[in-house]
């Protein structure tokens, strides 16, 4: 029998099917358990969020659809929210130190079995080491930390109006950056 | 810029309330800026998860994990710890996650005539609707050993049974009690097998706020074991090695 995809196995666990979810699950343990921990920085954490994640799947409180896009991209929207929001409650101020191994080309910080996220970090940390410091820090607390607008404008000391601009641009160079290396497909099926 | 299209960047992240992020979906709608800004910030933002060094996730978090998404449904307490639990947890407890062990029928059956026996003039219904596996189609896939009921050690109106059943040469022992009193602070209920009487550790539960509490644990005890007896006791944490605490519920096997 040939392998459900995604969405498929999405719709069977709206159906309540226990086993559908157990496959999920294997699918993307170590994705998203790697990047929850990318943004709690603590294992007992991460794993709290692969908990709620996986209840909210299970118990329906987020809902995938197809006009959503690609179901991981989607998961892993949902896995960061789930993340930030846990961070939040811990109530105590977000650490936004830079995570340094993100610009690490060492072969050790990617021993990993799954070549193509393998690939696509190396290239991720090589555009990432060319940004600006100031650059990098914002994309930091913005994407990885969850910072609100108005904590970032006070973080930078910038007007309100010019955040969005900032954050736009860093993730535009980070970009340009990664096309230049040859780019990364969006067409993985990570 | 409109005071909405402001909020983007937060809802992009989550962090708004349910109200605002409903008033700024509405907003959507009507913003043609804002959706492509959405967009874009979707798009240049997709590579980054990867960026995430890979994780080796720790031992038994798969179990532990499905374990209390299965267990929201019942509302029982998840045993899933912040703590690096012990390997030996990890291996056996809460392996809900096959719940045909849970929802088995036939050893459903045993526990529901009784329950109708003791309580033809209760309210039946109360429980058949909470039972949770009558009503999914029996899967047969797992063999029952044995099934008991629990007897209380005291004239407290606990109740429980106990099912042993064995699937792919592995033995399961799958215990669920209604009525019991709440735990305090780390107090656990441990269920133990016993074998003349040397107890072995047989998974241990807390009891949701109904006083209903469920456990299915795998048996793997080196060597051949007859059991004799099952017990549950109350104990001051899960990490008991021998019974500390009275016997609340047992029966012989």
């Amino acid at each position: 029998m040939r392998e459900l995809n995604d969405a498929e196995l999405y719709s069977k666990v709206q159906a309540k099917n226990k086993e559908a979810l157990s496959s999920l699950y294997d699918r993307y343990e170590k994705l998203l358990y790697s990047f929850s921990y990318r943004i709690v920085k603590d294992g007992g954490l991460a794993e709290e969020v692969m908990q709620e994640v996986f209840i909210k799947l299970w118990k329906g409180k987020a809902q995938y659809n197809e006009e959503k896009g690609k179901f991981s991209s989607w998961l892993l929207t949902m896995t960061r929210h789930t993340a930030i929001d846990l961070l939040r409650k811990q109530a105590k101020e977000p650490d936004y130190e830079l995570d340094e191994r993100d610009a690490l080309h060492s072969e050790e910080a990617s021993v990993e079995d799954q070549v193509e996220w393998k690939e696509r970090g190396k290239v991720l940390r090589t555009a990432v080491s060319k940004l600006k410091g100031e650059q990098r820090k914002i994309i930091e607390m913005f994407y990885f930390k969850g910072m609100t607008h108005k904590r970032i404008s006070e973080e930078f000391d910038l007007p309100l109006g010019t955040v969005k601009g900032r954050i736009r641009l860093a993730l535009k160079h980070l970009k340009t950056s990664l096309s230049e290396k040859g780019g990364v497909s969006d067409e993985s099926k990570l | 810029m409109k005071v909405n299209c402001e909020q983007l960047l937060d809802y992009f992240n989550g962090t708004l309330s349910n109200e605002e992020k409903e008033r700024f979906e509405a907003h959507l709608v009507s913003c043609e800026e804002c959706r492509e800004e959405l967009k874009e910030l979707e798009e240049l933002t997709g590579d980054l998860p990867y960026l995430s060094i890979p994780e080796e996730p720790p031992a038994g978090m798969k179990e532990r994990v499905l374990a209390s998404v299965f267990e929201s449904d019942t509302g029982t307490k998840s045993h899933t710890t912040n703590e690096k639990p012990k390997v030996e947890q990890t291996n056996n407890v809460a392996t809900l996650q096959t719940d045909r062990k849970m929802k088995q029928p036939k050893w459903i059956a045993p526990a529901l005539a009784a329950a109708l026996f003791l309580s033809l003039t209760g309210n039946v219904y109360n429980f058949v609707s909470e039972g949770d596996g009558e009503t999914s189609q029996p899967e047969d896939i797992s063999s029952l050993v044995k099934a008991v009921q629990l007897q209380p050690s005291e004239a407290e109106a606990s109740a429980g049974s106990a099912a042993l059943m064995s699937e792919d040469g592995k033995m399961n022992l799958v215990v669920q009690v209604n009525d019991v009193a709440e735990t305090e602070g780390d107090q656990v209920y441990q269920v133990w097998l016993l074998e003349g009487d040397k107890p072995y550790r047989a998974g241990y539960f807390t009891p949701n706020q109904e006083g209903k509490g469920e456990v299915a644990y795998e048996v793997e005890y080196e060597g051949d074991h007859d059991w004799d007896a099952v017990a549950i006791t109350l104990e001051p944490d899960h990490t008991s090695e021998t019974p500390k605490g009275k016997i609340v519920l047992s029966s012989g096997l």
